[in-house]
């Protein structure tokens, strides 16, 4: 598992120095990105580092896939939320809490933390 | 006649400041009735959420202290604060309901391996 | 239908919508060990009663170096103190227990067929001061895992055997009960103990190692660090991890010594038969 985790990590710093090299200009909105990333690294709130890794994140899980590359995971931005919002939609058994479902982060919370996963 | 129209136009906006409040207090307490039926429900199938309304709840602040969320509900309606005492009365049966329904789906739940 | 069910076989899916009910204590067992093993072929079946340490090497270093000093070594001798103090009336704890107190941990949890009750051994030291007239003890920390523990460390060695008697429908519905609450997903969060200690053990969540199922009663109460720094010492019993278990999901705790946590330790011990008793023990 450690190997695992460690070689993900590679993985992970990999593809996040790629990534920067052509940085996509961010269309949306700065703040509201901004405020995406903090919901997401708030252990009350979105906690998502409890499984995801995410690059800038520390002491993360790896119970769930990195958070890389979205743009090209998710074409469409609204199946992003929508994941977010309920992921048992797609897949009934899953770890992740459904956090707009189940009322963990509000509506502006979730639309944030979208446009900011988005934008990984 | 300028001062007795003034008397009655402050008449009426009491009058109506009163009956507004009186509505709203109302209204709530109907959410927090309704809230409070939920989580019965829920704790009757054993899915009660954790910050709901059990004591031990650190959740939301009011004033100075943390607590559940139907207890927030209860200290902003003792605050005069509908507004906030409405929004987490429907948050705590909200929750009340969610954990019911998830009760019942796993009703059956067992091993997947 | 007959379609159907030509199509599931045809997937080899069969086993996945076999409904839960169907199994018994030896198959879930049985069903337990063979995941595990097929997941860690390295990993020894004995061995996952050190929890997540048996599955890093690094987590398992820190953790021998902290065991090298055993914390509870006091609070193990305050335990042994309690079982040789007679109650006011006069009676001691041999009167609840036996007089052999190598004799008792192993016998719990057990089903108590005139009550119809699942019987945990801290349920019944503080049904036995009751019965004696004594304040009973806290539930969940303090003396009461102190003289668990120690009562515990007295049956070391012993292979843990949970009885549930097949021919008696109520245990076995206590049994089904507990193992309903270790697979239901709950609380906010929706997640189920299996999600944890069954189907992501040996990942991360942050920075703990999740454990597995298998193992998890066999060394307690524990001593765990973060209850150490959370003020008082650092002894906990069964069923106060699972309320911390259950509050970490945002799901409403249970009442220690309850129903429904009774339940669940008479499934959750289960899934250890056939491991020695290891207790107490550290936990970070
Ligand atoms: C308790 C663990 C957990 C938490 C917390 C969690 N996730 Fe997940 N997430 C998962 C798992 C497991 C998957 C894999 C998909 C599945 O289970 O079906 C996943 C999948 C995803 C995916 C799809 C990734 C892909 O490439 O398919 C996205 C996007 C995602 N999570 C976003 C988030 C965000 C944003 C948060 C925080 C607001 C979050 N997750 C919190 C466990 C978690
Ligand atoms: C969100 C994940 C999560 C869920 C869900 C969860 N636990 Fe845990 N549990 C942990 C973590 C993290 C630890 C500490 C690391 C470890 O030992 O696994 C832990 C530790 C434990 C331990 C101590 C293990 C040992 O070796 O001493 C027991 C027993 C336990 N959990 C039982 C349960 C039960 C029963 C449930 C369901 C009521 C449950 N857990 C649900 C995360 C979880």
């Amino acid at each position: 598992m450690k190997f695992q985790s460690k070689s993900s990590v590679v993985a992970l710093a990999v593809i996040a120095a790629i990534s920067t090299v052509n940085v996509p200009l961010a269309s949306a909105d700065e703040a509201l990105i901004a405020k995406g990333k903090e919901v997401s690294f708030d252990r009350k709130k979105g906690n998502c580092l409890t499984c995801h890794q995410i690059p800038g994140g520390t002491l993360t899980g790896n119970i769930g896939p990195p958070l890389i590359a979205m743009k090209a995971r998710y074409p469409d931005k609204a199946q992003l939320r929508a994941d977010i919002w309920d992921m048992t939609k797609r897949s009934p058994d899953t770890m992740m809490p459904p956090f707009g479902k189940y009322g963990v982060l509000t509506e502006s919370e979730i639309d944030a933390v979208t446009e900011y996963i988005h934008s990984l | 006649m300028k001062q007795l129209l003034s008397t009655v136009l402050v008449a009426l906006l009491a009058v109506g400041m009163i009956s507004s409040a009186l509505a709203d207090e109302a209204a709530y307490k109907k959410l927090h009735a309704e809230a409070v039926v939920a989580n019965d429900k829920a704790k009757e199938a054993g899915g009660e959420w954790r910050d709901a309304r059990d004591k031990k709840s650190k959740f939301i602040e009011c004033g100075d202290k943390k607590m559940s969320i139907l207890h927030a509900a209860e200290c902003y309606a003792a605050k005069g604060d509908y507004k906030n005492a409405m929004k987490y009365a429907e948050m705590a049966k909200s929750q009340g309901e969610l954990g019911y329904q998830q009760a019942i789906q796993q009703k059956n739940a067992g091993p997947r391996h | 239908m007959k379609k159907n069910i030509f199509a599931i076989l045809a997937s080899g899916s069969l086993l996945s919508i076999t409904p839960a009910f169907a199994t018994t204590q030896a198959e879930d067992i049985a069903a337990l060990k063979a995941y595990f093993a097929e997941r860690w072929p390295n990993v020894k079946d004995g061995d996952m009663s050190n929890g997540a340490y048996s599955l890093s090497e690094d987590k398992r270093i820190n953790w021998e170096s902290m065991r090298d000093f055993p914390p509870y070594e006091d609070h193990l001798a305050i335990g042994e103190e309690i079982w040789n103090t007679s109650f006011k009336n006069g009676n001691t704890w041999a009167s609840c227990f036996g007089d052999d107190p190598s004799k008792i941990r192993n016998r719990f949890p057990h089903w108590n067929a005139r009550d119809k009750k699942v019987e945990t051994l801290e349920g019944n030291i503080i049904q036995c001061q009751k019965a004696n007239g004594e304040e009973p003890f806290k539930a969940k920390k303090g003396k009461i895992a102190y003289f668990s523990a120690w009562l515990a460390s007295q049956a070391n060695g012993q292979t843990i055997n949970v009885v549930v008697p097949q021919d008696d429908p109520d245990a076995v519905a206590a049994y089904e009960a507990g193992r309903q609450f270790f697979y239901a997903k709950r609380g906010q969060l929706n997640l189920s103990c299996a999600d944890c200690h069954v189907y992501q053990s040996g990942y991360y969540a942050r920075g703990n190692l999740l454990s597995p199922v298998r193992g998890h009663t066999t060394h307690f109460p524990v001593w765990r660090g973060k209850w150490a720094r959370s003020g008082g010492d650092g002894f906990g019993t069964l069923h106060r991890r699972y309320g911390g278990c259950n509050s970490q999901v945002r799901a409403k705790s249970f009442k220690a010594h309850g129903k429904e946590y009774s339940n669940l330790e008479y499934f959750h011990a289960s899934m250890s038969n056939g491991m020695t008793i290891n207790a107490p023990d550290y936990r970070e």
